[in-house]
């Protein structure tokens, strides 16, 4: 399953999508048990802006056919936080 | 609170109990965690996930987990969309995904003045779930808030007659009902009221729609009653991971409900908002 991928070389081909998992809260809720048996080969973080960002206002989650549309608005501490 | 194994388990269906408009799904689970009450699992069939006509259900879908029997998790299942559709459909030897138990339970250790109040627990429609489970913990318990039979009152609210059923799920409830078919004709928010004019030395345990939480968030604020809520939402990963299920806090931002609740304290939030949960279509 291995691959090269823009210059780096994947264990397997499934990655997260930008901004769709913050690994330190699934490691808080899992502990080092995601650690042992993380399941992407590569990592996109959340986005960090300059000033913090509360997020959009509810709703951002939306089941369609086939899939999830969600609109989560960058909520982040910013640089600094 | 307990920690969930970091995979789904995928396990087998024992039973699905006819409660009047509800249905009782009942599984084991014998390497499941043991759940802390107002935890919840998300679950998904093992088939016919996905894939169908218009490929919903997609997501799985959070339940607050209602008791715990044995190696059995039971789960109070009300038919409002193609998730809870097609988990209504399961029967006994059909493969259930779970992940759990999650988020944040009701916390019972509580301050040392909680523990001599009386619980009185308040529940609205399916939302009674996570009642039976804290019900069943309390009256266990020896030294816990509400403590002993007498101790514990519980109020749950229903819409119409074939929802009133519900309340077999917990012991020596008293009943509301929206058209009057069983129990007081009005609103359980009628009965906390008189409860606490009657005995305001209380804790108050709740979950149920919007409506009602603000109800009794409230009623306990203009008291001066700790009041803790259980909060519903549609979820993606129910671990935090997304942000998808927020609720706005007090004093400003939101809180996610999967990690910071489902329960929360009730000083936590400004108002219980209608469509809280912040999702859509994951019924």
């Amino acid at each position: 399953m291995t691959l090269d991928f823009c210059g780096l070389t994947l264990a397997h081909p499934i990655i997260n999508g930008s901004g769709t998992f913050d690994a330190i809260a699934a490691r808080r809720a899992f502990g080092e048990q995601l650690r042992a048996a993380f399941p992407f080969a590569a990592y996109v973080s959340k986005t960090i802006t300059l000033e913090p960002r509360h997020g959009n206002s509810p709703p951002r989650l939306w089941e369609v056919p086939g899939g999830l549309i969600n609109s989560i608005g960058l909520p982040n501490k910013g640089l600094e936080g | 609170m307990s920690q969930a194994p970091f995979a789904r388990r995928e396990l087998t269906v024992t039973g699905m109990d006819e409660l009047g408009a509800y249905r009782v799904l009942r599984v084991s689970d014998p390497d499941g965690p043991e759940p802390q009450p107002g935890q919840f699992a998300m679950l998904a069939a093992g088939e016919h996930w996905g894939g169908g006509e218009d490929e919903r259900p997609y997501l799985p879908r959070a339940f607050s987990i209602a008791r715990r029997s044995g190696t059995e998790s039971h789960f109070l299942l009300e038919d409002v969309g193609p998730g809870t559709r097609r988990l209504c459909e399961l029967r006994p030897g059909d493969r259930l995904w779970a992940l759990g138990p999650l988020g944040q339970g009701f916390s019972l250790g509580g301050r040392d003045s909680d523990r001599r109040r009386r619980a009185i627990l308040v529940g609205g429609g399916v939302g009674i779930a996570p009642l039976a489970i804290l019900q069943d913990t309390l009256l266990r318990a020896g030294g816990g808030p509400g403590a002993g039979a007498d101790r514990v009152t519980v109020l749950l609210g229903f819409r119409d007659g074939p929802r009133t059923h519900g309340a077999a799920l917990l012991r020596e409830a008293r009943v509301a009902s929206d058209d009057g078919s069983a129990g007081h004709h009005g609103l359980v928010t009628d009965l906390l009221q008189e409860e606490l004019r009657d005995d305001s030395h209380a804790v108050v345990y709740a979950c149920g729609p919007a409506g009602m939480l603000e109800g009794v968030r409230a009623l306990c604020a203009s008291a001066g009653i700790p009041a803790q809520l259980a909060l519903e939402a549609g979820m993606a990963c129910g671990f935090g991971a997304c942000f998808g299920c927020v609720v706005p806090r007090r004093g400003g931002g939101y809180l996610r409900v999967c990690v910071d609740g489902p329960v929360v304290d009730a000083a936590m939030l400004e108002h219980v908002e209608e469509h809280a949960g912040g999702a859509g279509g994951i019924e």
